[in-house]
């Protein structure tokens, strides 16, 4: 059994028919694509192709290969349970468009220059390849909830991080610090995450951390300053903090501290 | 935790890396990957490692205060493929005498102590990318590519074809670029992964076994320097239309000099390397900035928003238009 991602790039819209009647109508215009299932598909002489100079790519799926990405793409259960019963369908009903990626690998295969048996090893990895990020490319686009960053906002959220390790002696809470920097709490916490991958405070536990390590090692200051100077008002929660961080607390990390 | 890697340096001695803390994201740091890190009154260094099936790919930067030769030590016997990203990598490995990795060289090693030593410039940033294969990995690979297991098992014997190191071109450094900084997760990261590194190691292994180029004479320590002082030139004023006199006169170059180094080097000539910076900024911004294409189309050099579209199209396969079409749909 064989499904069937469609990746166009070319000028016009295509339409998939099978005849007699249609089972099923897909539209895709310039880089656009999608996942669809039709039962015998490849051996179908009915299935046609609408268009003037477009440039189709389809790529056959085994379903196994699919079975396993389980949850991680929305809308496969309800696909699955289609293909199972025998019905055309397709995985959404918006198509997916490709990103450039996807469009370089395809035109690599197409332009690609080597011949014989190296050519079809190249296209067998560009098609996996492809293959993959068709498949995350959908997934992405399922559940995509990035937003979209100003150039003034990273210049915001970056001078947050600053002025947050900056003053790390007395570090305010988010909302204060969003408020000092012009900037939405919320938006504040969402784009960090989507820019660093972390949370704030979450990195901001790593710079003390790491600032903590670096003054038990060099310095003699003691403990009580030290907690201070990261920004914790009592040493005893410093203590905890440095001990869940590295495992060990900060008495002793100062007198073995290759731990 | 062992580290990987052990380091000696001349006359730093042995440097120790530590898991990192990922506290500063400089310009080397990659999301999301395992990081060791040393950081001292010598410089800083930092090994990035993403892991896979049958392969391990390191990026590593260095940069140090002073002069210093550093001796790497990996604790696994290993076939590698490495290419430099930044800056020339003078190396002795074994007994053979000093080579040059010069920018988007890559060569492959197969060492079973792989002890290797480098000689770097204080205050100058180095980077480099070292895939790690296992042997049964690469040999499956080698058997699809005529000439690939003659070569690998040259390597393993510890003779190059050639002497000189290869360059990479746009499609290999390409897909160095979409190992490292690869966003999918979970699942689809790691087939995304080996199918990506496995492609590396195609091209790597495909460009090797064809004849190198003629001309890959060694160019002395102070042209390579100035050539790179040039590209740097180039990348930061790309609206600008250097020419090769120009160029030649800013870096004290001729312009033979420079046509000569740009090709040993980069395999490309100037304004072939200017194109391909041209083409990849345009790219990052459309794909990462909302600006409209004609603006970025005049800041990547180009009068007429047309003429920056039909190059795009020419060089990526694709308009640009479509490029932000889909970021606008992915984004909202």
């Amino acid at each position: 059994m064989l499904r069937q991602p469609i990746m166009k790039s070319g000028p016009d819209s295509v339409a998939v028919q099978q005849k007699p009647e249609p089972l099923l109508q897909l539209n895709l215009s310039n880089g656009e694509y999608n996942l669809i299932y039709s039962p015998g598909f490849l051996s179908s002489p009915w299935l046609t192709f609408m268009g003037k100079n477009g440039i189709v790519i389809s790529l056959g799926v085994r379903i196994d290969h699919l079975l396993h990405l389980g949850h991680t793409i929305q809308s496969l259960p309800s696909f699955l349970a289609k293909v199972q019963k025998g019905m055309a369908c397709k995985l959404t009903n918006k198509p997916a468009m490709a990103d450039l990626k996807m469009i370089r690998a395809a035109r690599d295969m197409m332009d690609c220059h080597f011949t014989g048996t190296v050519k079809a090893v190249y296209c067998e990895l560009k098609l996996s390849n492809l293959l993959v990020m068709a498949l995350a490319g959908i997934s992405g686009q399922a559940n995509a909830d990035k937003m979209v960053l100003k150039p003034l906002d990273v210049e915001k959220i970056e001078a947050t991080r600053r002025y947050l390790f900056d003053n790390m002696d007395h570090p305010p809470t988010l909302i204060r610090l969003a408020r000092k920097m012009g900037i939405n709490d919320y938006k504040l916490k969402k784009a960090y995450k989507q820019l660093y991958g972390t949370t704030l405070f979450e990195d901001f536990l790593h710079a003390r951390m790491d600032k903590a390590k670096t003054l038990l090692q060099d310095t003699s200051q003691s403990i009580v300053g030290i907690a201070e100077t990261v920004g914790y008002k009592n040493v005893s929660s410093f203590a905890l903090a440095f001990k869940k961080y590295f495992g060990c607390p900060p008495g002793e990390y100062r007198i073995k501290p290759y731990i | 935790m062992k580290s990987p890697i052990e380091i000696a340096g001349e006359k730093t001695g042995t440097i120790h890396l530590s898991p990192a803390l990922r506290t500063m994201y400089g310009p080397q740091h990659i999301p999301g990957l395992r990081c060791l890190e040393a950081r001292g009154a010598f410089g800083h260094l930092l090994f990035q490692e993403i892991q896979g099936d049958d392969f391990s790919v390191w990026h590593c930067s260095f940069y140090l205060n002073h002069d210093d030769k550093l001796t790497l030590t990996w604790s696994l016997p290993v076939l590698r493929l490495w290419m430099a990203l930044k800056c020339s990598f003078y190396f002795t490995s074994d007994n053979t005498g000093e080579n040059v990795l010069h920018e988007r060289g890559f060569r492959f090693d197969y060492f079973l102590t792989p002890c290797q030593t480098i000689r770097l410039r204080g205050k100058q940033s180095y980077s480099c990318v070292a895939v790690h294969f296992s042997h049964d990995f690469a040999r499956e690979m080698a058997q699809c590519i005529p000439g690939g297991e003659l070569f690998l098992q040259n390597v393993e014997k510890g003779e190059q074809t050639s002497p000189f190191p290869y360059v990479a071109g746009m499609d290999m450094l390409g897909a160095v670029e979409d190992i490292l900084y690869c966003t999918y997760t979970s699942e689809f990261r790691r087939q995304y992964l080996s199918t990506k590194t496995l492609e590396l190691l195609f091209l790597a292994l495909e460009r090797s076994t064809r004849a190198r180029l003629s001309d890959s004479g060694r160019l002395p320590e102070l042209v390579v320097r100035r050539i790179y002082e040039a590209a740097q030139l180039i990348t930061r004023h790309l609206a600008r239309d250097y020419s090769l006199r120009d160029l030649g006169v800013l870096v004290g170059l001729s312009d033979y000099q420079l046509k000569r180094g740009f090709k040993t080097i980069y395999n490309l000539t100037a304004a072939d390397y200017r194109h391909e910076i041209r083409m990849k900024k345009a790219r990052l911004l459309l794909e990462e900035t909302d600006r409209p294409i004609a603006g970025i189309a005049s800041e990547v050099g180009y009068d007429h928003p047309f003429a920056f579209s039909s190059a795009f199209r020419k060089f990526f396969g694709c308009p640009p238009s479509i490029v932000r079409k889909g970021k606008r749909i992915r984004t909202n």
